[in-house]
C-alpha cells in the first residue's frame, strides 16, 4: 500500500510542489486560525501570543523528541556522536540525525510513527501548560492588558530559544529526525496529508465544542461578561480554560511545522509570522465562524505562496523585491475589509442549536424550553433532514 | 568626561518618555494600544536619514520639518483608518489589530524606500547611525543636550497645555467622558485631530533624535514597541504623568540593570537583556495592575499612597499639637 502511494506521489516538481506547499501551509495555519477563532471569535479572548504556543510545539520536537529518538537509537546499539554538551548538541547534530538516526527510523516505521504521536501528545500538554502560564498575569484584567502581555510573550519565548542551545540549537538551529523516513515518496506530501487530517480533526473538535452548551456560554461571555458573571458563572475560569485548551491545539501546528522543515530554529517562529498572519486570516474571513476562517486562510496562504513562487515574474514589473509588497497589499486589504465589511468576508451566523424548531418558533406555533432543547435530539427527536432515520 | 553609558541613559530616557507619553495619550483618548506608534518613529528615522544624507541638511534643522510631516501622517492615519473603523463599529481589539497591520504596512514601505535609496544612490539605508553628522558642544555630542531639552520643553508645554489652555482642558474632558464633553460644546473631532498630530509628531521626532546617538535598523520599531508599552504600563496607561515616570524608570532599568547583572552572574545573562521590558510588564500587572499612578482595587495607588503618607506625617504637628 505504502509503495503504491509512493509511486503515485512520485517526483514532486513544478506546480505540483506549489500545490503541496499551499496544502501544507493551509493545514498549519488553519489549525492556528481555528484555535484563534475559538478564542477570539467565540469567547473574546484576544490571544495575540499564538506564536508562543507554536514555538512550544517546535521546541518539544527539538528538545524532547530528538533526545528520545537518540536514546532509542543508542539502545538499539548504534553508536551516536556525543551530544551531551551544548557545543556537541549543535556541532554533531547533522551527522547524528541524517547519518545515524534517519536510516534507523527508515527501517522501523512503527518507532517513527510513535515518535510523531509522542511529540504531538507532549506538545498538547506543554502547549496547554504554557497557555495556563500565559493566563496567570493578565486573564483577570482588561482585554487590552491581556493583549499586551500575550504579544510580549512571543518575543520572550524567542529570546529563551536564542540563548539556550540545548532547546533548539540557539541561533544556529538543529536538524530533527525525519519521522517520515519510511515513506518512499515525497516527505512534503505525507506531512501535508497528516497536517490536513489533524486540521480536520481539530475542526470537528472545535465545532462540537462550539455547538455545546459550553460554546453558548463562551459566546455569552464575549457579548457581555458582566451578565454572565451575574448568573453565577466563573468568567475568569472559563476564559482561562479556553486559552489553555486552544493553546494545546495550537502547539500541534508547531510540531507539524518542525517535521515539515525537518529543522527547528527560533527565528522561524517570529511574532510577525505566527501571530500576525493567523489574525489577519481570521479578521479577513470573519471572526466567529469557521467558514470565514477557512476562506481567509485559503485566500491569504494561496496569495502569499503564489507571490513567493512566481517571485521572478512579478519582480520584472517592480523595482523592489515583491516580498515587501505583499505586506502592503494584504495589510491594506485587511483594513479595507474591516472598514467596508466589519464582520469579515463571511459574517457570523446565528447559533444553531440542534433540536430547536426555529421555523415554528418564529411563527409562534410552539414554545421551547431552552434548557431541554439540546437534549431533545438525544431523546429520539430526529432533525428533519435525517429522513432516512425517521 | 561623562561615561558613554550615562550619556546613553540620558538620551534614551528623554526619547522613551516622549514615546510613552504619545502611546498613553492615544490609549487614553481612543481606548486601544497603538501598535504602530514606534513604526512612526522609524518613519522619523528614515526621514532624517534622507534629509541629512541625501540632501545635506543639518540634522537639527531637519527636526521641525520632520515633526510637521509626522504630525500630518498621524492625522492621515486617524482620518483614513481610525475614524472609519470607529464609525464601522470596530472594537478596541480590532482597532489595535488594524494598527498592528499598519505597522507592517509602514515597515514594508520603509523597506521599499531603503531599497530605492540603495538602487538610486548606492547607500545602504537598512541600518545606520548618524553620529558622524552630529555637532560638538564642549567636547560632548550636541544631542546629549538637545534630547533632554526637547523632552523638558515638551513635557512642560504639555503640562501647561493640559492645565491652563482651554483646548487642553477640553482634551482632558474628552478623555474623561467623550459624550459629556461633546454635549458641553467641545468639538471632539478637533481634539482627536490634535492628539493624533501630537502623537505623530512627537513619535517621529523621537525616532529622528535617537538615530543621532544609537545605531538604528528598520526593524528596530518592534523592539522599541516593547519598551514603550512596558513604560506606559508601568506608569499606568491612564495617566500622562505616569508615562513620564514609567519611561524614565524603564530607560534606567534597560541601560543599567544588564550591566549590574552581568557583573553579578556573568556574561551569559547579557543575552537575556531584551527580557527587561517584558519582565517589567508582567511584574507590573501582577503587583500593580493599574500602574504606579493608577488607582488600586479598593484603595489608592502606590505613589498616591506614599504621597498621602508623607503629607499626613508632615501635617501631623499642626493637627495634633
Amino acid at each position: 500500500m505504502i509503495e503504491l502511494i509512493g509511486t503515485l506521489a512520485g517526483e514532486i516538481t513544478g506546480e505540483a510542489r506549489l500545490i503541496v506547499d499551499i496544502a501544507m501551509f493551509f493545514g498549519l495555519l488553519v489549525i492556528v486560525a481555528m484555535a484563534l477563532n475559538f478564542q477570539y471569535g467565540n469567547a473574546g479572548v484576544p490571544n495575540m501570543g499564538c506564536a508562543v504556543q507554536v514555538i512550544v510545539g517546535a521546541f518539544t520536537v527539538s528538545a524532547i523528541t530528538m533526545r528520545l529518538a537518540f536514546w532509542i537509537v543508542e539502545s538499539a546499539g548504534i553508536k551516536l556522536l556525543p551530544y551531551a554538551s551544548d557545543f556537541d548538541w549543535v556541532y554533531n547534530n547533522q551527522i547524528n540525525v541524517h547519518i545515524l538516526v534517519n536510516p534507523y527510523l527508515k527501517e522501523h516505521p512503527m518507532i517513527a510513527i510513535s515518535l510523531l504521536l509522542f511529540s504531538m501528545a507532549v506538545a498538547l500538554v506543554l502547549g496547554a501548560l504554557i497557555g495556563w502560564l500565559m493566563s496567570l498575569p493578565a486573564i483577570k484584567l482588561r482585554a487590552t492588558y491581556l493583549m499586551i502581555v500575550l504579544i510580549t510573550m512571543a518575543d520572550t519565548s524567542q529570546i529563551f530559544g536564542r540563548n539556550m542551545p540545548q532547546i533548539s540549537g540557539g541561533t544556529l538551529g538543529v536538524f530533527i529526525p525525519n519521522v517520515f523516513a519510511w515513506y518512499p515518496g515525497d516527505r512534503g506530501v505525507i506531512t501535508a496529508v497528516i497536517t490536513l487530517a489533524i486540521g480536520l480533526v481539530a475542526f470537528f473538535i472545535f465545532r462540537t465544542m462550539l455547538n455545546s452548551p459550553y460554546g453558548r456560554l463562551m459566546r455569552a461571555i464575549r457579548e457581555n461578561e458582566v451578565t454572565v458573571a451575574s448568573v453565577g458563572k466563573n468568567v475568569v475560569g472559563i476564559r482561562r480554560n479556553i486559552l489553555v485548551f486552544a493553546s494545546g491545539i495550537t502547539a500541534l501546528a508547531g510540531v507539524l511545522n518542525a517535521f515539515y522543515f525537518s529543522f527547528v530554529v527560533e527565528a522561524n517562529y517570529q511574532r510577525a509570522w505566527w501571530t500576525y498572519w493567523p489574525w489577519l486570516m481570521l479578521i479577513l474571513g470573519g471572526p466567529g465562524n469557521n467558514a470565514g476562517t477557512f476562506l481567509g486562510c485559503a485566500l491569504v496562504v494561496a496569495m502569499r505562496r503564489i507571490i513567493i513562487y512566481y517571485k521572478w515574474i512579478f519582480d520584472q514589473y517592480f523595482f523592489f523585491p515583491i516580498s515587501y509588497f505583499e505586506d502592503i497589499l494584504l495589510g491594506t486589504l485587511l483594513i479595507v475589509v474591516m472598514i467596508f465589511r466589519p464582520s469579515g468576508l463571511i459574517p457570523e451566523k446565528l447559533l444553531y442549536i440542534p433540536g430547536v424548531p426555529y421555523g415554528r418558533l418564529v411563527r409562534e406555533e410552539v414554545r421551547v424550553d431552552w434548557r431541554k432543547a439540546p437534549r431533545a435530539r438525544a431523546a429520539g427527536e430526529k432533525p428533519r433532514w435525517m429522513f432516512w432515520r425517521r | 568626561m561623562l561615561d558613554p553609558t550615562i550619556m546613553g541613559v540620558i538620551i534614551y530616557a528623554s526619547m522613551l518618555i516622549i514615546l510613552c507619553i504619545g502611546f498613553s495619550l492615544t490609549y487614553m483618548l481612543e481606548r486601544f494600544p497603538n501598535f504602530a506608534h514606534t513604526s512612526l518613529a522609524s518613519v522619523g528615522t528614515m526621514l532624517t536619514y534622507s534629509m541629512v544624507r541625501l540632501y545635506g541638511f543639518n540634522p537639527y534643522l531637519s527636526w521641525p520639518l520632520i515633526s510637521i510631516l509626522g504630525g500630518g501622517l498621524g492625522i492621515v492615519i486617524y482620518l483614513l483608518i481610525v475614524r472609519p473603523l470607529q464609525r464601522a463599529g470596530s472594537s478596541g481589539i480590532m482597532l489595535s489589530f488594524a494598527m498592528f497591520a499598519l505597522s507592517f504596512i509602514l515597515n514594508a514601505t520603509l523597506y521599499i524606500y531603503s531599497y530605492w535609496i540603495l538602487m538610486t544612490y548606492g547607500f545602504r539605508a537598512g541600518g545606520f547611525i548618524l553620529r558622524a553628522y552630529d555637532h560638538n558642544l564642549w567636547g560632548y555630542p550636541a544631542v546629549l543636550f538637545a534630547a533632554p531639552l526637547i523632552s523638558t520643553i515638551l513635557i512642560s508645554s504639555l503640562h501647561h497645555f493640559l492645565t491652563k489652555v482651554k483646548f487642553g482642558i477640553a482634551l482632558k474632558a474628552t478623555v474623561e467622558n467623550p459624550e459629556l464633553a461633546q454635549s458641553l460644546g467641545v468639538n471632539t473631532f478637533h481634539v482627536h485631530l490634535a492628539s493624533w498630530f501630537l502623537t505623530g509628531s512627537t513619535s517621529t521626532l523621537a525616532g529622528a533624535v535617537l538615530s543621532l546617538w544609537s545605531p538604528t535598523r528598520l526593524d528596530r520599531s518592534d523592539q522599541l514597541l516593547m519598551s514603550v508599552m512596558a513604560g506606559s504600563v508601568l506608569g499606568g496607561l491612564d495617566n500622562l504623568y505616569g508615562a513620564i515616570l514609567g519611561g524614565l524608570i524603564l530607560a534606567l532599568a534597560q541601560t543599567i540593570l544588564p550591566g549590574i547583572l552581568i557583573k553579578i552572574f556573568g556574561l551569559w545573562i547579557g543575552g537575556y537583556e531584551p527580557l527587561v521590558p517584558m519582565l517589567v510588564i508582567i511584574l507590573t500587572l501582577i503587583i500593580e495592575p493599574n500602574g504606579l499612578t493608577g488607582p488600586r482595587e479598593g484603595g489608592v495607588g502606590t505613589l498616591k499612597g506614599i504621597s498621602h503618607l508623607i503629607r499626613r506625617r508632615l501635617s501631623r504637628p499642626q493637627t495634633n499639637p
